[in-house]
């Protein structure tokens, strides 16, 4: 509900991350979106044609990964995809509480394009 | 002499990075929690649904801790300032931050009312949320506690409908008990389906308007906020 906040805050990070000469040259920007993160990738995709419309970023493209939950087991330790949220190992019936994936909302690529004249 | 030609040639470059992009509200969360911890105040975020009691639940909290412990409160709403005045008729101090549509409140929003708050002798802050189960839930405010309320009317399926609220809350409170005998709504299936999102989720079922659960949720609070201040004595001791 909130992909237009997200949205800026992609702008954001990347203007703080790249030199200002670099802006205009973004192509792609990869994202890494969890399950938890509550965001909607379409939506967000969807969104970021209107915030990139008054940046310098006119010619980047959105890519949204989404990512599974994955947790391990409190007790056995082992690692499991989460379905239907159901924060229980599988095996041992312990609580699945640490969290390895499935929370990241993050920039994990950014690819520019020089343009140059032969 | 260069040629002219239309033949555009691109030079690729890729960066390979991990850019959080919630990292510029966590790290002024980090700042409010330690600005909170110099001040031995317990900072607790309150979340729920829209009309759940989160309002109620403070007037009747503040009117039970009179005396005893000091109150400090932030509302967050799209519009209108109807809860800080609510809780200002308590006597207490409240501020009210409206949000103009965000559907959340940000650390930073607190941050930035955090100077117009008179802080002396306050023991315990409530931050009211915006009436959201899901976009609260990403944004940590620098709580020391996130409590969520699920009132009984709202029906007892909360938990596996909105995990990523429940994954991040340490108590959950079961609003309008004095209500349960008229609604299908099982307080222990609601416990057992937050218990599989979340196992370490502390329960407890109250009414704010006819008082049940009320004392038991005083003491809990009244233990958190000695917890906090022993906490900080024995950390300030030590070194």
């Amino acid at each position: 509900m909130h992909e237009l906040s997200i949205c800026q805050s992609i702008l954001k990070t990347i203007e703080v991350e790249l030199d200002s000469k670099d802006l205009a040259n973004v192509r792609e920007i990869h994202l890494k979106v969890g399950v938890l993160s509550n965001i909607d990738a379409e939506l967000l995709k969807y969104v970021f044609e209107f915030a990139k419309a008054d940046s310098s970023f006119q010619k980047a493209e959105l890519h949204v990964e989404v990512v599974e939950i994955l947790a391990t087991c409190e007790k056995c330790t082992k690692s499991f995809k989460v379905e239907k949220y159901k924060f229980v190992c599988p095996e041992c019936g312990a609580p699945l509480s640490n969290i390895i994936e499935g929370n990241e909302l993050l920039i994990n690529k950014i690819i520019l394009e020089e343009t140059s004249y032969a | 002499m260069h040629k002219l030609t239309n033949k555009a040639v691109g030079t690729i470059q890729v960066h390979d990075v991990s850019l959080n992009l919630l990292k510029a509200n966590d790290y002024i969360a980090e700042m409010i929690r330690d600005e909170m911890k110099e001040r031995n105040i317990l900072l607790l975020n309150l979340v729920s649904s829209p009309g759940s009691g989160k309002t109620s639940l403070l007037e009747e909290t503040i009117r039970r801790l009179k005396g005893r412990l000091n109150i400090a409160v932030l509302e967050g709403d799209l519009e209108t300032e109807r809860d800080a005045i609510r809780i200002r008729e308590q006597g207490v101090q409240a501020l009210q931050i409206v949000t103009h549509g965000t559907c959340h409140l940000e650390a930073q929003m607190i941050q930035q009312a955090m100077p117009s708050m008179n802080f002396e002798g306050i023991d315990i802050l409530f931050i009211e949320n915006v009436g959201n189960l899901v976009c609260p839930a990403s944004y940590d405010l620098g709580e020391d506690i996130r409590v969520t309320l699920v009132s009984c009317t709202e029906g007892d399926d909360k938990p596996k409908k909105y995990p990523s609220m429940f994954l991040t809350t340490d108590v959950m409170l079961v609003t309008k008990s004095d209500l349960l005998p008229y609604v299908p709504f099982s307080v222990d299936a609601l416990i057992k389906d937050a218990h599989e999102v979340n196992s370490h989720i502390e329960a407890l079922v109250l009414s704010s308007l006819k008082g049940d659960g009320m004392d038991e949720w005083i003491t809990w609070l009244m233990e958190k906020v000695k917890e906090k201040k022993e906490v900080n004595s024995s950390v300030t001791t030590s070194t």
